[in-house]
């Protein structure tokens, strides 16, 4: 484990972003923190880079106490939100900066500046344009820009803020395949915010969800995606429909449903994503279906239970036609049930 | 960001052009009356008994006088207030603490106090009876009725040019560039230097030429402090009115013209500015 964070904690005046967050990673994993907004994955980031400072906690990366490095010692190439670049510098000029900004002693050659320049602005497929401004690029241009400006320092560990957050769907896609082959090429340890579950599940190696400024889980997409170890991980992941009732005698029972529970006698929670419903004959959740939408090759309807509950259903190829309007009994044997 | 202009279809009733040709002459004559006759006037009278009057009086010695002591308090004053208006500038836009209202309060305080009452406090502080009055003349600095008590009123007086061009600038700049410098291994002096100041520079030479336009053209503080002094504490605006006051018109609206003169040189570089970085500083704006 060569990143180890414990027990991060934060104040900003009455409100507390980090309430000790802790998290472990090997060299030159991938790491999404995901999490609503609030949930204090931005600040978790900027601690990491230098720019903020923690009240209490430690952070340990490959054998370093890491906040106690001043934010230019730790090498940490930072890729803002709203990309940050120079915006009176040329894209040659930001990719540079960095290299411009070492001691005189450390400091690489003109000739040679220009020359990694030139590599990086290759490796992110933007040869040729060093000479513009940023207001004269496309966002997508921007945003890798940021990144050979953040790879120039050859970082340590790479942090992404949203990287894909102001960028429109099919650039993002495009973008996140690009990265992920980047980050496989060079290895460097990556962690990047982001409130988008797919985009966390589709790219990371470890996907640490957070909330009310805690890492409520922390691991593999698909062990978070199958093994939700909290309710809030539960209802956050997957698009799952929430139903609140008791726990009696092993069975969960509230909000119409009625599903087999091994937890202890007591309030609790139960979660159902869209694809774990069957339609059934007789008994189950009577719902009233909303809306049928059947682009692409599922079928999925908007439902709503007698109790008000609305949730989604994914019905698998080959189902019965389904109309709006219709009543459907629905059950399950695959719902999540977590201590209230 | 340039914006996209939408035109509205073209209207082209006869009723419509002649309405559009009675407005455009009616703000044509309000310019005329208001700035460009009174502004043509001005150089009129200077020459109206010829160039050689005019360079007369120009030249004469207490003129003379007059000018270089403009040119100094503007030499000191203007430099000083490039440095004030810059760190406090920097301060607001850049960091938060308590007081920030307070100061930004302060800053604008040259502007909501009359002149006259901004060189009284100098007096009334610095003057042979006041505050300090007593010290100073002990120590044998004199500040009311000499060149110090100028400059004195003039930095107050042009303070928030600087300050107030600057601050909304930085403000919606944000901090994130000067935060990408220092993740990049940029030290804070060096950010200031390759990030702040760079993307502030437009507007910075702005506030400059404005501090400046107004540090040579005060006259209701300066008049207060200086004691009218010919050859030692006269500025060119207090110069004009004693000649004006003396029925010497061709003498005063000689020396009004360079003052006009110096106004239309700042618009001017002012305008030039404009069209050759006009871009640049519309990136640096984004209004």
């Amino acid at each position: 484990m060569t990143l180890r964070i414990e027990g991060l904690t934060r104040r900003f005046g009455a409100t507390a972003a980090l309430a000790g967050a802790s998290l472990e990673a090997p060299s030159g994993a991938f790491v999404a923190l995901l999490g609503p907004s609030g949930s204090g994955k931005t600040t978790l980031l900027r601690i990491l880079g230098g720019l903020d400072g923690a009240d209490t906690g430690q952070v340990d990366f490959e054998g370093i106490d890491w906040l106690s490095l001043t934010t230019q010692e730790r090498r940490a190439g930072f890729v803002f939100q709203n990309y940050a670049l120079f915006r009176h510098m040329t894209v040659a000029g930001n990719v540079g900066f960095g290299l411009r900004m070492r001691r005189w002693r450390d400091r690489p050659s003109r000739a040679e500046i220009t020359r990694r320049v030139e590599e990086l602005l290759s490796v992110v497929q933007l040869e040729g344009l060093g000479g513009r401004y940023p207001s004269q690029l496309s966002g997508g241009q921007r945003q890798r820009v940021a990144l050979a400006r953040a790879l120039a320092i050859e970082p340590r560990i790479l942090l992404l803020d949203e990287p894909f957050g102001a960028l429109d769907a099919k650039v993002r896609k495009e973008l996140r395949r690009w990265l992920r082959d980047l980050h496989d090429r060079t290895g460097v340890t990556t962690v990047f915010v982001t409130h988008d579950q797919e985009e966390a599940l589709d790219l990371a190696d470890i996907v640490a969800v957070m909330n009310k400024g805690v890492i409520e889980q922390a691991g593999a997409p698909r062990a978070v995606f199958d093994n939700p170890a909290t309710a809030f991980v539960a209802e956050f992941i997957g698009g799952a429909a929430k139903f609140e009732g008791e726990v009696a005698a092993g069975r969960f029972a509230g909000g119409g449903l009625s599903v087999a529970a091994g937890i202890p006698r007591g309030p609790a929670v139960a979660f159902v994503r869209p694809h774990d419903w069957t339609i059934a004959e007789a008994s189950g959740l009577e719902v009233k279906v909303l809306n049928v939408l059947e682009a692409g090759p599922l079928t999925r309807l908007d439902c709503r239970s007698r109790e008000g509950t609305l949730l989604e259903v994914v019905l698998p190829p080959g189902s019965a036609t389904v109309i709006r309007g219709e009543t459907l009994r629905l059950t399950t044997t695959k719902a999540r049930v977590f201590p209230r | 960001m340039s914006a996209v202009i939408r035109r509205r279809p073209f209207q082209t009733g006869i009723g419509t052009i002649l309405f559009r040709i009675v407005l455009v002459l009616l703000a044509l004559a309000f310019i005329g009356v208001v700035i460009a006759l009174p502004l043509a006037s001005v150089f009129v009278e200077a020459f109206r008994k010829g160039t050689d009057a005019f360079l007369d009086a120009v030249t004469e010695h207490d003129a003379w006088a007059a000018i270089k002591l403009t040119l100094i308090v503007a030499a000191i004053a203007v430099p000083l207030n490039l440095v004030f208006g810059l760190a406090a500038a920097w301060s607001i836009a850049k960091f938060e603490f308590r007081g920030k209202s307070l100061l930004i309060t302060l800053i604008d305080l040259p502007f909501s106090v009359s002149p006259v009452v901004s060189g009284l406090i100098y007096v009334l502080l610095y003057g042979a009876h006041g505050w300090f009055g007593a010290e100073l003349q002990a120590a044998g600095i004199k500040v009311v009725f000499s060149v110090t008590g100028i400059v004195l009123a003039t930095i107050f007086v042009t303070f928030p040019f600087i300050a107030r061009e600057l601050i909304p600038l930085m403000q919606e700049q944000g901090t994130t560039e000067e935060e990408a410098a220092l993740t990049l291994g940029a030290s804070g002096w060096r950010t200031f230097w390759n990030v702040t100041l760079p993307n502030v520079k437009w507007g910075l030479l702005y506030g400059v030429l404005l501090c400046n336009a107004r540090a040579m053209g005060e006259f209701g503080a300066v008049s207060v402090v200086s004691g009218h002094i010919r050859g030692l504490t006269n500025t060119m605006p207090l110069h004009v009115e004693i000649l004006y006051n003396e029925y010497d018109f061709v003498g005063a609206f000689a020396v009004a013209s360079l003052l006009a003169g110096l106004a239309l040189v700042t618009l001017i570089a002012k305008s030039l500015l404009e069209w050759r970085y006009g871009g640049e500083l519309a990136a640096s704006r984004r209004h």
